[in-house]
Parts: structure tokens; sequence; C-alpha cells
């Protein structure tokens, strides 16, 4: 490959799904071409069936593409040999439900040419690292959704690769569990790591990714940096502290942006997000044990009143 | 009752077991079979190569290889199967030689009528068309197989530790693996199981039978080998390699099964001795028992078998996507199906053992009557010799024909008689070309020879009352001459013939003489001077296995010297060989009138020695073990391409099928009565009886050629499917015959050669497959 820092290449990668017959069902992917760099997050987005998978699939072996190809680490994807430096974590953690954490980490570990002493190191930290120290001897048909998610991370982080590819990484999580999952992804980069990630749920893509395609139905529709693609640069955002709204403010600045060729459109408290809410919530609860949401004091005098 | 009678028949249907002698045929055969599967595979897979994107992705050149080397060995493989062809039809056309070399082997001759067709044994040919078809087979061979050689490389490479760093790493695994698999609660657990089973075990010695303590003593020693054992596969399994992790993996998937234990559990009881449920005749005891045995031991291990390699193996990963994240690591994905095969026969294997040495020790430790004892409960090493009729010279006999045995009429009897009178020329002859180095120092200067002989009677004679029955023992420097009119052999030598019949009226007590007896050095010593030894009037029942002794001299006699050569004509080709003479005869005669005496090939053996039983029932399960090797093989290969019902179903009927190879061979070679599949549906249609003239008509004539391409087919079938009986020793067990290692080997080599093909077949499949669509 020409540009070392290119980790992942695809080249017109097509993919068409025939039936038995070899008749043509459906194009999952059409001709993508697609750069990702060493050291960044890179997301795939697009609605389902939208071959984000497909793409996935295609860079590890799982499926041969119907044309062009796909290059990770300069290697075709159909060697093996460059799974060495590659973690996958699937959609949904497709793992041995009769396996309990520490097997399942040490099974996954002896796929990959690691030596036995560091194998066992590492399938320890990343055990408490993914918060299952408590659970690693219970069998794998007893975690719920969000512990199988997390020991699927630990089995893509055994060989510590230098690509990590997360399908849906969030999928299942809890807002708890996705902020974990999200703050371990930029942890990821801070570490170089290369991360290719898919999913649906946006707001995930643009907390963590740097750069993102965007998909739909086969065909590359968008791709860029997040910051630069989210950007409206028809409007301006003021922000500003101690003022409090009034008619008074609202004519000032209607004036100000008139007197600079603009527009007012609205005036107001920004709020957060509820995800921001919610971790401040269970935060607090953790901090102040026994906390309790109590009714609004009108509320009494309401319920007498429909006595 | 007539199973001693039958091991007889049994080993005449089939032939004798297959043996070192048979291994060069049996790799030209392989060669050939597996070659012709190999060229119509390279072929295929060049047609698919095409459709492939070699020429423009770098990721289909890896998956899709086409190296100059297979193109190579195809166009070879081409030009020599074209030539092949040619021999054929230059052979046809009724050419049979080419520069002085045979093109084709003689046809094998027919059987006798009445008489079962007995395939001849595997033998290296040299003629011009099975000498080009292997070559052409190697071709092909060598070019299909050169990419699974060459993943099969790198897949050993990884998964053998070759150096100094390999073994440490495995010797690492394996400590810190013992370390995790003795923890002090399983210890402690350990402890009082086995505090708990001594405890058993003293009040098994006190208060029990000598019977009951040996099947508790049996148990304990069959569940510390297989626990040791498994403890060996679970460290083995600790080596490095995606192979030894897949392995262990499928070990632990299996274990996990409740299926495999509830089936164990509900048929378990089965394995108790047969007599336990209901009482057989005492000579048949040990007979039925091992029979049934087998017959359950079978079930307990082919069924889960089955369902474990079609179920839980690679069909299920694809099914719930597990395989996702086992492709994704640096796995090659025929080391998924080598992985998958060695954890389901290791666990199977580890099952059979156990079973094994439960039904063993339930066997020994039951009350078995003297007599199942006596004609069961061993394993005889025979030594057998070569079958022979002869009677008056031919020109003597009103047909002027050589006496080659009598037909009795006996459907399904492939015995031949001889007439019983005093004054009777007629002998069975057994010819030994060799004797046993031992036998000239047996034990106690004795070798036993036993028999099991039919006798037909022409009338009823009395009640409970044998056949007298003559033996006389010949070492190849007394021989007989065939006499020219009714009466008795006499000796070649008439001097030594006189010595001898003097030796004996003098001594009638030392002709009688009995092993561990004052008189049986000298009767010894007499047989080795004269190199003659008789047994005279011998009373013999029907179908019982029987014994005289023949003193050791007598073998001394016949080993020393050189005997000589003699003319054998091959009944096929018509050509004269000479062979070394035997160096011993046994001539057999029936001296009660109006009886005749039944003999087959099999049924007068030379006893070198006996084994302990418990070792050749040990030796029998390794048919078994056979069995389950080609059924979780055929099922894991399959797993790589169908689904789980499909994979059993296809499993089950190649696996099946193996059980009618006799039928498929007579379909393939066109000896089944009433012709081919479309001419017996024609028959059925026309109600007409299988052994009706076809007719000369153009429908008939469309018919046979149907069937011809029909035969054809078959022919293709019978190579794809498992020749079951070969691997079947239960016959040798249940009738106390001992199991050559040379069949277990040359089995074993067989299995593999079965094997071999169907992994390239798992390797394609699964290398084509896409796991993920």
């Amino acid at each position: 490959m020409a540009e070392p820092d290119v980790v992942v290449e695809t080249r017109s990668l097509t993919k068409v799904y025939r039936d038995f017959w070899g008749r043509k069902k459906k194009t999952a992917l059409n001709a993508l071409d697609l750069k990702i760099y060493k050291g960044e997050i890179f997301g795939l987005l697009g609605p389902n069936g939208s071959g984000k998978t497909t793409t996935i699939k295609l860079l590890l072996g799982l499926l041969f593409p119907t044309a062009g190809d796909g290059f990770v680490f300069g290697e075709p994807a159909a060697k093996v040999e460059k799974n060495e430096r590659i973690g996958y974590l699937p959609e949904e953690s497709y793992l041995y439900r009769f396996l309990n954490a520490e097997e399942t980490l040490d099974f996954y570990g002896r796929l990959f040419d690691i030596d036995p002493e560091v194998r066992r190191r590492r399938a320890a930290e990343l055990i408490e690292t993914v918060g299952l120290g408590a659970d690693k001897k219970r069998i794998l048909k007893e975690y719920s959704k969000g512990m199988r998610q997390r020991i699927g991370l630990a089995q893509a982080l055994i060989n510590d690769p230098e690509l990590v590819i997360l399908d849906e990484p969030t999928s299942g999580l809890d807002p708890l569990g996705t902020r974990w999952m999200k703050d371990l992804i930029l942890d990821l980069r801070k570490r170089g790591k290369t991360v290719l990630m898919c999913s649906h749920r946006l707001d995930d893509v643009q907390d963590v990714c740097d750069r993102i395609a965007i998909l739909y139905n086969g065909d590359l529709v968008t791709l860029g940096k997040v910051t630069n693609l989210v950007e409206d640069a028809a409007r301006l955002e003021i922000r500003a502290k101690k003022v409090r709204e009034s008619p008074e403010l609202r004519a000032d600045l209607e004036a100000v942006f008139r007197k600079h060729g603009g527009e007012m459109e609205s005036v107001g408290h920004p709020s957060s997000t509820l995800e921001e809410l919610f971790l401040r919530e269970v935060e607090e609860s953790k901090k102040r044990p026994g906390r309790r949401f109590l009714p609004p004091a009108a509320a009494p005098e309401a319920a007498a009143a429909k006595r | 009752m007539t199973p001693s009678a039958l091991f007889g028949i049994l080993q005449l249907d089939r032939g004798e077991p297959l043996g070192f002698r048979n291994v060069p045929g049996l790799v030209q055969g392989w060669l050939q079979d597996a070659g012709g599967f190999a060229m119509v595979g390279l072929a295929i897979y060049l047609l698919y190569a095409r459709s492939a994107l070699t020429g423009k992705s770098e990721s289909e050149r890896i998956r899709v290889p086409v190296t100059p080397w297979m193109m190579t060995c195809f166009a070879l493989g081409l030009v020599l199967f074209a030539l092949l062809l040619a021999l054929y039809i230059l052979n046809a056309n009724g050419r049979a030689a080419l520069f002085g070399l045979p093109i084709a082997p003689p046809p094998t001759p027919a059987a006798a009528p009445g008489s079962a067709f007995v395939p001849p044994p595997p033998e290296f040919r040299t003629e011009l068309a099975p000498l080009v078809h292997m070559v052409a087979g190697l071709v092909a061979i060598l070019g299909l197989g050169q990419p699974f050689a060459r993943d099969m490389v790198k897949i050993c490479r990884r998964n053998l530790p070759s150096n100094f760093s390999g073994v440490r790493r495995l010797a690492d695994s394996v400590s810190a693996s013992l370390g995790g698999l003795f923890t002090p609660r399983r210890l402690v657990g350990l402890g009082a199981v086995a505090a708990a089973y001594a405890a058993l075990g003293v009040a098994v010695y006190q208060f029990g039978t000598d019977r009951l303590f040996g099947i508790y003593t049996g148990v304990l020693i069959v569940g510390v080998t297989v626990v040791v054992l498994a403890l060996l596969v679970l460290l083995l399994f600790e080596a490095e390699g995606p192979v030894w992790a897949i392995a262990k993996l499928s070990f632990k998937e299996a274990m996990s099964n409740k299926f495999l234990w509830i089936f164990l559990l509900v048929f378990l009881p089965f394995l108790f001795p047969a007599q336990w449920f209901r009482s057989i005749k005492p000579a048949d005891e040990l007979r039925v028992t091992v029979e049934r045995t087998e017959l359950v031991l079978t079930l307990l291990m082919l069924v889960p078998a089955l369902l474990l390699a079609s179920f839980s193996g690679i069909p299920n990963d694809i099914k719930n996507l597990n395989i996702y994240t086992v492709v994704s690591k640096p796995v090659e994905k025929f080391e998924i199906v080598l992985g998958r095969f060695a954890g389901y026969v290791s666990l199977m294997t580890l099952v059979l053992i156990g079973l094994t040495g439960l039904s063993l020790v339930l066997i020994s430790n039951t009350s078995l009557s003297q007599k199942a004892r006596e004609e069961t409960y061993k394993a005889r090493v025979p030594v057998y010799g070569a079958l022979d009729f002869r009677s008056m010279v031919a020109m003597a006999r009103t047909d002027k024909t050589e006496f080659t045995g009598t037909n009795v009429g006996r459907e399904f009897d492939y015995r031949k008689y001889i007439a019983g009178h005093p004054m009777s020329p007629q002998r069975a002859i057994w010819h030994f070309a060799a004797v046993p180095a031992g036998m000239t120092a047996a034990a106690d200067d004795r070798v036993p020879v036993e028999f099991t002989f039919d006798i037909f009677k022409m009338t009823k004679g009395e009640q409970n009352r044998g056949a007298l029955v003559s033996f006389r023992f010949v070492a190849h420097h007394s021989p007989q001459k065939q006499p020219d009119k009714i009466g008795d052999w006499d000796w070649v030598d008439a001097d030594k013939q006189r010595q001898y019949r003097e030796w004996r009226n003098a001594r009638p007590d030392l002709a009688a003489a009995r092993p561990r007896t004052p008189g049986w050095a000298e009767a010894s010593e007499a047989a080795a001077r004269f190199g003659v030894y008789e047994v005279e009037s011998k009373e013999v029942f029907d179908y019982q296995v029987m014994r005289v002794e023949v003193p050791g001299g007598l073998f001394r006699s016949a080993a020393a010297g050189d005997p000589g050569k003699v003319k054998v004509k091959d009944p096929v080709t018509g050509k004269e060989t000479e062979e070394p003479a035997p160096r011993l005869s046994v001539y057999v005669k029936c001296e009660s009138p109006g009886q005749l005496l039944g003999v087959a090939q099999a049924d007068l053996y030379l006893l070198e020695y006996e084994q302990p039983f418990a070792l050749n029932y040990l030796k029998g399960m390794v048919g078994l073990w056979c069995w389950l090797c080609i059924l979780i093989g055929l099922a894991v290969v399959w797993g790589t391409y169908l689904s789980g019902v499909l994979c059993l179903v296809v499993a089950l009927v190649l696996f099946a099928s193996g059980f009618f190879t006799d039928h498929v061979r007579d379909l393939a070679q066109g000896r089944s009565v009433g012709g081919g599949p479309f001419e017996s549906m024609s028959r059925v249609l026309k109600a007409e009886q299988p052994t009706a003239p076809l007719g000369d008509t153009a429908g008939a004539k469309a018919l046979t050629a149907l069937d011809k391409g029909a035969a054809w087919v078959f022919r293709r079938i019978q190579n794809v499917i498992p020749d079951l009986q070969s691997y079947d020793f239960g016959e040798f067990v249940s009738n106390g015959y001992n199991i050559r290692t040379e069949y277990l080997l040359v089995n074993l080599l067989v299995l593999s050669g079965y094997l071999l093909p169907w992994g390239v077949v798992g390797y394609y499949l699964m290398k084509n497959r896409e796991v993920a669509a």
C-alpha cells in the first residue's frame, strides 16, 4: 500500500447477494472506496440494510466480494494472518454460552499466537476492565445482554489489536454502559488504536467519531470529518452567562443582528441531553444512598382537591 | 446351534481380513478411486476459479488459488485418463496386450453355483490399465491436493510444537491448566468421592460375594482409567494452536450437552450380560452376551456421536453466528473442522473406553458356564491351512476327474463333504506351508489342533452319537500316495510306512498316549522320526469346537529340511507357478458309514497359542472406534456446508449404506439376481420371475444398457460409502478367535484412506463457504 498510515482501504468493494441458483437478490454494497487512517475513530452510518455490516464482514473475510477488494494493514481481506492485529465485536455478542468469562477469554486468546503467560495476564486485566470480576466464574448463559456485550468487547481486545472493529457497540447497553463504552473507545484512540465502528445511534457516533461515512442502499453518500459535516455555517450560536431573558434583551439583540445583516431566530435557555441528566442523577444517587424523588409541595393539595 | 460353524462360514464369505500383504493393492486401489474423484474435483475447482475474481482481486486469488502446478497436473491428468480410456477401448476390442504387456487384469471368475461371491483381496496389479489409472489418479490428487497440502503444512506448524519454544509454551499451559483443575474445592470433592467409594469397597468385601467385589474393583479401575485419560486429553488440548483450542471447546460443549448423558443412562443397563435377563444355552452364553453388548455399545456410541457432530458442531456455530468470532481471528477455516473432529472423537473415545471397560468388568465377573469358557472365553491364535479334497487318482474314478468334495445341496452352506466309510479313499486335506517356530518347542510338547465339522447324516444312525473321524498329520518328508483303488492311503516311502506300522503295532499304548503322561515323550520322538502322527476314530459331534493334541516332535520334523516346490495352477489365468511345498498336511477321513463330513477351510487350524479374552474384547472395540471416526468425520465434513438436519441425514445415509456394501457391490458389478434397477423395475411391472430370461428384444437391450449405466453409478457410490463390515471384528471376539494386530493396523490405514478424501472435501467446502451469508 502506498500510504503507510492507511489501516483499512476498500477499492470498489461490491457485494451482491445471490440465491441458490445464482440469481441476484440484492446489491448490499456498491463500489465502496474508503480509506481509514491510523489512530482515528471512523464511523459507518446508515439505516438498516445500507451495507455497514456487510462492509465489516467483507473486511474480516466472513463474506467474499463480488467485485473490488478490501485491504487491512495492506493485506487482502482474505488473508487470515491480518486478523492477528484486528479485534472484532459483532453486533450481537455471539459467544459460547456454556463457557464462563475466563474460559471465553482463554478460548479466544488461544486462537491468536500469544504467549500463554501474556494471555492469562491480559484476560485477567480485561475482565476487570469490563467490570466482570465478580461474575467471571458464571457461564455466559446467565449473563444479561449488557454483560455479554462487555465480555464480547473483552474478547475483541484480547490480542491488544491495532484495529478494533465494533459493530453496533452500544447495542443492548444501558446509558451507563453506553457512556462506559464510549469512554473506552476514546481511550483506545488515546492508546493509538484505530477504531472502525458502525452504528445507527447517531449521538454515539457524533460523540466519539473523528470521521464518518454514510451509506444508503449500498452506496457511499457522505464521507468526512464529523465536525465539518455537522457544522451549520449559515447559523451563529451565541451563549452568555448571568443574563436573564427579557423583552428588552430580545429587542436589543434583534437590533444588533439586523445591523450585521442577520436575523434572530430564538433566545432561550440551553438544555442538556437526557443522557447527561441520567448520568448526573445516577452519580448523585451513588454519592447519597437512600436519596428519593419527592413530589413537589403542591402535589398533596392537588390530591386532596381531587378527593 | 451353529455359531462356531458360522465363524468358519463368515471367514469364507468375506475372505481373510485385510493384512499387510494387501497394503500395496490397497494403496493402488485408493490412488485409482480417490484419483478419479480428484480429477473430477480438480475440473470443478478450475471452473469455479474461472467464475471467481481471481484475475482482479487479490483476496480472491488467495481464496481460490490456481497455480501453474495445478494446471500442469490437470493437463497431465487429462492425458493420462484419455490414455486409460484408449486402453479400455483396445481391450474391449479384443486386444489383450500392448507392447507385449497385458492391458487389463483377467476378469474375476464368477462364484460356483450355490456359493457366495468372495471379492478378491486387494492386490497390486501390474497390467497397463491399472498402472496408468494409478498414475493418473496420483497426478490428479497432487493437483487438487496442492492448496490443501500447503495449508496443512501451515496448520501443522501452528498446532504442533516443533521447537523448544513450542514445547515450553505447552508445558506452561499444561502447568497452568493443572493448577486450575486441582482447586482446593475440587480436591476436597475428589477426596470425598474416593472415601465414599472406599467405604463401599469395605462393605462389599465384608458382606458381598467375590463376584461383586470383582465388579467393584473393575469399576474402580475403569473409572480411574477414564479420569486419567480424560485429564490427559484435556492437557493435550492445552497445546498451543487453534485446533486444540477448538477441540477443547467441542469437548466442553459436548460435555455440557445433557442429551448425551441421558441417552447413556437410559441404555446403560443393557450392557449387563445377557444371561442376567434370560436363560441361554451354556455354550452360547458368552457369544450372545458379546454380540448383544456390541450392539448396545454401537447404539450408545453412534447415536450421540451423530447428533453431536451434526447439531452441535459447525452447523450450530453458523446458525448461532458464533463462527463470526472465530473466523474473524487468525484461524484457517479448516482448523475449525479439524478441531471439531478431534474434540468429538476424543470425547466419544473416552466414553467408548469407559463403557467397554464397564461391559468387560460385567462380563468377566458374571457366572459363565464352563462350556462357554472352554469355547469362547479366550482368543485363539489359529494357523490356517489351505483346504484340498482328494480321493482315488482321477484315472481310477468313474468320471476321470479329481475329487473336489461333494456338494450335498445345502443352500448357504459353503462346506463340501467327504463320504464316510472305513475303506473310503476320500480325504479332506489341509496343507500348511509353514510351521510357526513356537510349535516346535510348545509347552508340554503338544500342539492343539482344533476343528468344527458339520455331519450330514444319510442314515439316522445312533442317537447322541457323533461320527468317527481319523486324522493323519504328515510332515513333508513322509509324503502320502493317492490310492488307485478303494481303501486307505499309503506312503510314498513303503519302507518307512512298514517301519511305522511295526512300531505302532508294537507300542499301541504310545499311539494312544496323552500329553503330560509318561508315554508322550516317546510318542513325540516317534512322530519326529516317522514324520507322521495319527489319531484314529475320534468321535466328532456336529458343529462343536473340538480338539486333538499333536506331539511337538511332528512339528520339529515338519520344520526341518526343505520341502521343495510344487507347481500351482492359477484358476483364473491357467498359468503354472512354483510355490513352496507344504511342510505339514492333515488328512481327515470320515469312518462312519452313511455319514458325510462337511468341512470348510477355516474349520480346522493349528492352535498356535491363546490370548486373554479381555485383550481380544478391547481389540474388537477398535472396529467400533473406526465406525465412530467415520460417522463423526462424515458429519463434521458435511456440517461445513449443510444445516444440522441435512447434515445428519446425509451423514446417516452415507454411513448406513456402509452396512449394505455387499448389495451395492452386486449392483455395481451387475451380479444381482433379476438384473439391475431398470431390469428389475421392468420385471416388477410385468410380474416376471427374477430368474426368467429377459429375451432378445430392443427393449430388453435398452434395459441392459441402462443397467450398465446404473452399474457405473453404483461403482462410484461403492467408492464413496464406507465398507463398515471390514472394520467389524465382533465375530472374532464372540467366537473366541484372536484379532491379529496386523488386521487392526491395516484397518486404521484403510480408515485414514477413507477419511482423507472427505477431509479434502471438507477443506474446500469450508474454505469457500461464506459463513456470514
